[in-house]
């Protein structure tokens, strides 16, 4: 993959993918001639930071205002570069079966919107680094999921299941609220009366005997009048039972995304019709938001900052957990790979590993608290634990650059 | 930049005596999926304790009823870490979409926890993880509560899913983790006789829901 140069490209182009390598950048127009505007504009104020990241900022707040514009796109193009990589990197990682790295490709993607939700840029860590954890946290789980269900008989995946993750199912599948707490309920019913007798293993679960149907209709009707609306009809043996593999059916499309018109401009932000932002809203001058020299100045010096507090915290660890860190955040080497050439057991080099960020965690959290002034809560210290893994991964690459 | 940071998701392997043990234990509830979730909770208690044994500086220990014919009802177990409480939440969903919290543990005064940990439980690979964390405050103030099952349920991603948090938050002062709650009413004997009465028959599979709302959780609390 060649790296984008321009902001102009980072904000408007789209990788396009063959099932495993990257093809070319293809430009969205419309999010160009947005981007061009806006930096004609940004160029005729003062002061302002025109930087990838100051960019970035703008964006991510223009989304939280106004989340139907073309944010969604700019920011959608410029994570393309961090979800290749994460992707090829998971696939370089997998064992067993392969995925197409387009397919890792679009489930990462899909996650943006959660992204944007959940990015705080407040505090500290770049979109990049916390839309990459969310990126390689998707395809591990997604993998995982898929590969479950593959294994697994309609039976055995019901009971693996939220009943979020049911109920979104069967949204997908449009059905109606009415119908999705019948199909629920059913569900309830037969996570209560059915599973293996003999061992607590459900991969295998073999479909309810008669006597097990008659119960799980009994239970529905007893419930009926208190869980579901008075027009919910009876249920019967025969109806649970293709209600329930209807159920399972809409889980594994669910988990099977259909990977028709992949990636191109603003297809996957699912807002639907995105507006252009420029000029409707020229008049409201939405560069006030892009932040100042002023405010990016203030940053860097609590980066720098930041960089010292755990460049002093690395150097009280241990030589040998010194060498784990270089491992694998310098040479990215995987758990398994350290274990070997380490000759420890993976357990080992995980549980050595977390102890490590959990010591530097813990510096950077008390610094926090005696110079910001931040209140130690568990939302802010998981703020802190993200910077700390930037920081890691960028003293890794400048170990390996040394 | 590449990030992939696997440290914060482990699997702990349930032992075999713990398994067998647990399935034995189990046995004595008829309804299949009661019984199952009994074994679940046991499972869940007997591998997480041992490894907050080793991870914690202070002893862990059991402070709830604990049971197959109390995870026969209500699903779920509480570990004191000092002062700290802890509720295990175990479930067998392989997706991390959402945590479910029984009732129970939010809003009974005597059950409530500071930390509420969702574990999954792969039975076929024998381990768990635990996947992630939320404080009583995040359940009462940004739970959904499902009239239906009696829960409070977070969306998976508002937890805070990086459990190098969680044992760094043990080492500082304790952040404020829980919401007030109101008490409970008070219930005569009698009535409280009744209302076990009628979850006592064990032909009843749901039998949480079979009793009005805040009499049966007081009722549990017997």
């Amino acid at each position: 993959m060649n790296p984008r140069q321009s902001i102009t490209e980072l904000f408007s182009t789209f990788a396009k993918l063959a099932d495993d390598h990257f093809v070319c950048w293809i430009c969205d127009r419309r999010l160009r001639r947005n981007v061009l505007k806006h930096l004609e504009q940004a160029a005729k104020s003062d002061g302002l930071d025109d930087s990838e990241q100051g960019w970035v900022l703008y964006w991510h707040q223009l989304w939280q205002n106004h989340p139907e514009n073309l944010a969604t796109g700019h920011l959608s193009a410029y994570l393309q570069e961090p979800c290749y990589w994460v992707a090829r990197k998971m696939m370089s990682h997998q064992t067993g079966t392969q995925y197409p790295l387009a397919d890792c490709f679009q489930i990462a993607i899909a996650s943006l919107s959660d992204i944007l939700k959940r990015y705080s840029p407040n505090h500290g860590a770049s979109l990049k680094t916390y839309a990459s954890l969310v990126f390689g946290n998707t395809i591990r789980d997604s993998l995982r999921q898929q590969h479950e269900a593959d294994i697994r008989t309609d039976w055995g995946l019901l009971r693996k299941l939220s009943q979020k993750r049911l109920v979104e199912s069967l949204q997908q599948t449009g059905l109606s609220a009415d119908a999705i707490a019948s199909y629920v309920l059913a569900w309830t019913c037969f996570k209560t009366l059915w599973t293996s007798g003999d061992a607590p293993a459900t991969r295998r679960l073999s479909r309810p005997d008669q006597a097990t149907w008659d119960a799980i209709a009994q239970l529905y009707n007893r419930q009926r009048p208190h869980q579901l609306s008075p027009t919910a009809p009876q249920g019967t043996p025969e109806t649970l039972e293709r209600w329930l593999l209807s159920c399972a059916k809409y889980v594994r499309a669910y988990l099977y995304p259909a990977t028709t018109s992949l990636n191109l401009s603003k297809s996957e932000s699912g807002a639907g019709e995105l507006q252009d932002d420029l000029p409707d809203r020229a008049g409201a001058s939405p560069l006030t938001d892009l932040i100042t020299q002023e405010e990016l100045q203030e940053r860097q010096t609590q980066q720098a900052q930041i960089n010292e507090v755990l460049t002093t915290a690395l150097t009280t660890l241990n030589p040998q957990i010194q060498t784990l860190l270089t491992l694998y955040y310098g040479q990215q080497l995987t758990q398994q790979q350290i274990a070997v050439q380490l000759d420890i057991k993976q357990y080992t080099v995980s549980r050595r590993l977390s102890s490590a960020k959990e010591s530097l965690l813990l510096k950077l959290a008390q610094w926090s608290q005696e110079t910001l002034h931040i209140s130690l809560t568990s939302t802010a210290v998981s703020h802190m634990s993200v910077v700390l893994e930037e920081w890691l991964e960028e003293k890794g690459r400048l170990k390996i650059e040394d | 930049m590449v990030l992939i940071s696997d440290t914060s998701t482990q699997w702990l392997e349930i032992p075999q005596t713990v398994h067998e043990q647990s399935w034995q234990q189990s046995q004595v509830i008829s309804i299949p999926g009661n019984r199952l979730q009994a074994y679940l909770n046991q499972v869940c208690l007997q591998t997480v304790l041992p490894w907050l044994q080793e991870r914690s500086e202070i002893e862990p220990v059991i402070s709830s009823a604990s049971s197959p014919a109390v995870w026969e009802l209500v699903n779920g177990s509480a570990i004191a870490l000092g002062t700290t409480r802890l509720v295990l939440m175990p479930t067998e969903a392989m997706d991390k979409s959402e945590f479910r919290v029984p009732q129970e543990w939010v809003d009974l005064p005597s059950w409530v926890g500071d930390y509420y940990l969702a574990i999954e439980i792969d039975t076929d690979e024998q381990s768990l993880t635990i996947w992630g964390y939320a404080t009583h405050e995040m359940l009462k103030s940004q739970g959904q509560y499902d009239p239906g099952d009696r829960t409070y349920s977070l969306d998976g991603a508002d937890l805070i899913q990086d459990m190098t948090v969680f044992w760094v938050m043990q080492q500082l002062v304790a952040e404020p983790t829980r919401s007030e709650i109101p008490a409970l009413p008070t219930l005569s004997a009698a009535q409280a006789e009744a209302l076990i009465q009628r979850v006592a028959d064990l032909a009843i599979a749901l039998p949480r829901l079979e009793v009005p709302l805040n009499r049966g959780v007081l009722c549990w609390s017997r």
